[in-house]
């Protein structure tokens, strides 16, 4: 990347504010302390691999699912923005770095709790990733979109936090139906998932949400219904 | 020039008191008008209560006759997932004025920063709550189709002594907390706190005010004066009494009154004035 892209990213980030960036990391760093906490007392290994599971495949897709809602709306020049370049671009630019910035830290979680031996019970490797990206980038979109179409971060983060309790809660309503359970975004921590249930589940994951940031870009593409107005 | 900047003799102290509640109720009213116009309160606190009922808890609920039983086990499908969305939805009012940058003109205005506090409190939280109980007299209107009228006064006595505290609770500390930390880290940690906080049991090794008469849910108060059903509490092995449903709901409005009094002598603090 050359000088000016570092420019740009720097400056989108400065733009972004301290809260998102401060929102998305604080559930992987606060799950790291948890896991080691709990390691470091000699918590029963099941509790620690409960606990490593929940860490990545819940509150780190919830973290950086609230900070990518939060940078929606809250752009003080948008009028300036929108004259000299093309504010989905912009928007998408800032939730992407707040999202990053998480996924690496949540990366790392994992890599550390794999070595502790904190693991959810049935992954390998392939688990550093697959257990906590496809719930992210679900809930991250998911955000996004419901952001985007009500112009209202509040809407979306109370939405996506809701619907986080939900999985939690209507576990075993979701699990029994088979739409649904291709949404499920804690099967890395539940036992014994059969192979195909877990292919499906983790292509379907992402592939929503794919579909929910393409819906969110079209709507960007009239980026004048976030002019001139309070926060839905 | 020097006349418009001079400060008017403060007034007498009756008129003073008298002020302040004219102030405040003004400003709980344009709050209420202005919270309760936003689309999200609406789909947000509605959207929560919808997605919890789709599939009541307790399973067994469908099967119950009992009036009492009846609401004091339905207004769990309103508490589980309901008060995240009330909490988020009035996250980012304290911070309204300063983000729209009108602290200093709302600094100048005769009315001081406890009547805009309060008033914002009380405005704000009674609009969010709106969708709620109207969502909870939808409930009471089914049910009494279905088990008769004797079902609405118990309703609306179980709105009040189980839910009402809970979301009195949540609202005070949405309107309060967010000014230290900002908007997304409550939200964020709003949601965690309602997991761990009345959900997590005693059975996870976790420690929790799940359970206890400390817990925003209305487990004390539903299982006291209604026979609904006690989950976290149970694990405890806690029968719930007059005694603890008291204290809970005593806890949770002490607790609210103390967040907002608490902001309130901040706020006077860091005022120039």
């Amino acid at each position: 990347m050359n000088q000016s892209t570092w420019a740009r990213l720097h400056l989108e980030l400065r733009v972004t504010g301290i809260a998102a960036p401060v929102t998305a990391l604080a559930a992987p760093l606060a799950g790291a302390v948890l896991v080691a906490a709990l390691y470091a007392t000699g918590a029963s290994p099941h509790n620690q691999d409960k606990a490593a599971g929940v860490v990545l495949a819940g509150f780190a897709p919830l973290a950086a699912a609230t900070a990518a809602s939060s940078v929606v709306g809250r752009d003080p020049g948008a009028e300036l923005v929108m004259t000299t370049t093309v504010y989905r671009r912009v928007l998408f630019l800032r939730a992407g770095l707040v999202v990053a910035g998480a996924a690496l830290l949540t990366l790392l979680d994992a890599v550390a709790f794999h070595a502790m031996g904190a693991w959810p019970a049935g992954q390998g490797t392939g688990g550093y990733v697959l257990v906590w990206a496809p719930p992210m980038i679900w809930l991250v979109a998911l955000a996004v979109l419901i952001a985007v179409a009500l112009r209202s971060s509040a809407a979306a983060s109370g939405l996506v936090g809701g619907v986080w309790l939900a999985q939690i809660l209507m576990a075993h309503d979701i699990l029994t139906n088979t739409v649904l359970r291709a949404q499920f975004m804690f099967m890395g921590v539940v036992d014994r998932v059969p192979a195909h249930e877990w292919n499906v589940n983790r292509i379907a994951l992402p592939a929503v949400g794919v579909a929910a940031v393409v819906v969110a870009g079209v709507l960007l593409g009239r980026p004048e219904r976030f002019l001139g107005r309070d926060a839905a | 020039m020097t006349a418009v900047l001079e400060r008017t003799a403060p007034p007498p102290s009756a008129q003073t008191d008298q002020g302040w509640w004219a102030k405040t109720r003004a400003a709980a009213r344009y709050e209420y008008l202005m919270q309760v116009c936003r689309p999200a309160v609406w789909v947000v606190v509605i959207g929560l209560i919808a997605l919890r009922c789709s599939s009541p808890w307790p399973v067994n609920l469908g099967s119950i006759t009992d009036h009492a039983t009846l609401v004091g086990d339905w207004t769990y499908d309103f508490t589980m997932l309901g008060p995240i969305g009330v909490g988020a939805v009035l996250a980012d009012r304290i911070q309204r004025e300063s983000r729209l940058e009108l602290t200093d003109l709302l600094t100048s205005t005769p009315t001081g920063i406890g009547p805009r506090l309060w008033g914002k409190a009380i405005g704000a939280a009674a609009a969010t709550i709106t969708p709620f109980a109207l969502s909870w007299a939808a409930l009471l209107s089914y049910l009494a189709a279905k088990h008769g009228a004797g079902v609405i006064p118990v309703g609306i006595a179980a709105f009040v002594a189980i839910i009402l505290p809970g979301l009195i609770f949540i609202s005070a500390f949405s309107l309060t907390v967010p000014l230290l930390i900002g908007a997304p880290l409550y939200r964020l940690g709003l949601v965690g706190y309602w997991f761990w906080g009345n959900m997590v049991g005693p059975d996870y090794g976790i420690p929790t005010p799940a359970g206890t008469p400390f817990e925003a849910i209305g487990e004390y108060p539903a299982g006291a004066w209604f026979h609904g059903a006690m989950f976290d509490a149970t694990e405890r092995g806690v029968t719930a009494s007059t005694a603890n449903a008291v204290i809970s709901i005593a806890f949770l409005l002490l607790a609210a009154l103390a967040a907002l009094a608490t902001t309130h002598y901040v706020l006077n603090q860091r005022s120039p004035s």
